[in-house]
């Protein structure tokens, strides 16, 4: 072979071959942007001037949740009946004080994210609560699923209230937990089957809406602002054991529920980690010592 | 020579301070590049969007740690997007000769396909030179980088990097001439 310019033309047109490269799926750019800078804003050292202000606001809210869950309590029938109430299933009679805590505990959250890990902490228990009265085979309450979704849909518009690194960061922890909730959603048959498989499709679609809200904030944003009601499990005429405006309707919780004001920051948004790969290599190639340190 | 950007000393000073401009326009500069490269060694879109994934975030952490590039951000990426792509390799030996997602275009089906086999066949003798010598073919050959941006990747003298290349290219044409015989 002729050798020009220190390469063998068949091996320059061989490498010249792998330059041609499919145009990278433009929603899978952006989800990797969103990711790229949430993970930023996660990793941004945070400055350490408001811990005074903070300090006290966090125990003022302490004297005042403190002062509701004595309240609740008292509503309730006592300590012992609200902790025996967690366990309660719908149906039961202690099941009401479960969700009248859940609420109080909502009220009293102290920013929207906080509302935000609430809201999804409660719709896995509504999963977990599915789940038992399949094993139990015992039949799922549908205001049991709407609640699940007003809960989803109610994180969802604290998240859109947030400002870019917030509602990424806040979308991403809403997938995680969506996905753990579709994984462990077990199989039903006859009316219950075709619940559970209704309240399988709808947290797909929410996985789907997040992954949407990460690719693009303002859309997401917009779609909360004016589409917010559009609840994905079919309405269903009256509500037995569910506490007014809880879950009756598909009205994502109470009025005061709402989300703030829509704070809209900068443009694009950001975050999370890609999974599964390698620890952290040496630096590149393996060269000699220098300047950076990947 | 295209892909290279000089690099903007001020731009990774604000990106040190984890401001969201500065890493947002470093994202938006290198990473279409450093996907086409991701792709090219590992024939697989969505592999290509791990490494990418991985690579920024390692660029992050780096920084927090205050590490990471001190000038020259492209030589930095490209050179972590390389050793995620080694170390995929080294888990997945198997997967140099499968990966495959090139376009199909112009040709009809079977020319795409045996295109494709070749195109298989040059990646897996590429992953069998060394690591440097993979990063010098491909930086000068395919990404068209001039030898002083290529060497500043690798961190060596240009000097060096010639030779590399030389040799790279010497064992590379070794590897195919005996893959076709």
């Amino acid at each position: 072979m002729k050798v020009k310019n220190g390469i063998d033309p068949e091996v320059e047109k061989q490498l010249g071959r792998l330059k041609a490269v499919p145009a990278r799926d433009s929603q899978a750019a952006a989800r990797g942007r969103a990711r790229f800078l949430a993970e930023a804003a996660v990793l941004q050292p945070k400055p350490k001037q408001k811990v005074h202000a903070v300090t006290s606001r966090r125990l003022a809210w302490r004297f005042v949740l403190a002062a509701l869950a004595a309240v609740v309590l008292i509503f309730g029938g006592g300590v012992g009946a609200a902790f025996a109430a967690q366990d309660a299933l719908p149906g039961e009679a202690l099941y009401p004080i479960k969700i009248m805590s859940e609420d109080v505990r909502l009220e009293l959250a102290s920013d929207p994210q906080a509302g935000i890990n609430l809201l999804m902490q409660f719709a896995s228990v509504r999963v977990s609560e599915m789940n038992q009265l399949v094993v139990q085979e015992s039949d799922i309450p549908v205001q049991t699923a709407e609640r699940l979704e007003n809960q989803i849909q109610m994180a969802f518009q604290l998240a859109a209230g947030l400002d870019d690194d917030g509602m990424q960061a806040a979308l991403l922890g809403i997938r995680t937990k969506l996905e753990e909730q579709a994984q462990t959603l077990l199989q039903g048959s006859g009316e219950t089957g075709d619940l559970l498989q209704q309240t399988r499709l709808m947290l797909q679609e929410h996985l789907r809406q997040a992954d949407e809200g990460l690719a693009d904030p303002e859309a997401f944003r917009a779609q909360m602002r004016y589409g917010q009601g559009d609840a994905i499990l079919p309405a269903v005429p009256s509500a037995t054991s569910v506490p007014t405006g809880q879950g009756g309707s598909s009205t994502p919780g109470g009025p005061d529920q709402t989300p703030g004001p829509q704070q809209t920051p900068e443009k694009t948004p950001a975050p999370s980690k890609s999974s599964g790969t390698p620890s952290t290599p040496g630096d590149g190639g393996g060269g000699g010592g220098g300047g950076d340190h990947p | 020579m295209e892909n290279v950007v000089p690099s903007d000393p001020a731009l990774l000073e604000r990106a040190r301070a984890f401001d969201r401009q500065a890493l947002a326009e470093i994202y938006d500069i290198y990473s279409p590049g450093l996907y086409r490269y991701a792709v090219r060694l590992l024939g697989d879109s969505q592999l290509a969007e791990e490494c990418i994934a991985e690579t920024f975030s390692r660029f992050l952490h780096a920084l927090r740690e205050h590490k990471g590039p001190r000038d020259f951000v492209q030589a930095y990426l490209y050179r972590v997007a390389h050793n995620w792509i080694a170390d995929y390799y080294r888990r997945e030996p198997s997967a140099v000769e499968l990966k495959e997602d090139h376009p199909d275009v112009g040709p009809g089906p079977e020319t795409a396909v045996e295109r494709n086999l070749q195109d298989a066949r040059l990646r897996a003798a590429i992953h069998q030179l060394t690591p440097e010598q993979q990063q010098v073919i491909l930086l000068k050959y395919v990404e068209d980088w001039d030898n002083e941006t290529v060497a500043r990747a690798l961190r060596k003298p240009i000097g060096a990097v010639k030779s590399l290349q030389h040799r790279a290219l010497a064992r590379l044409q070794r590897i195919l001439e005996e893959k076709t015989s």
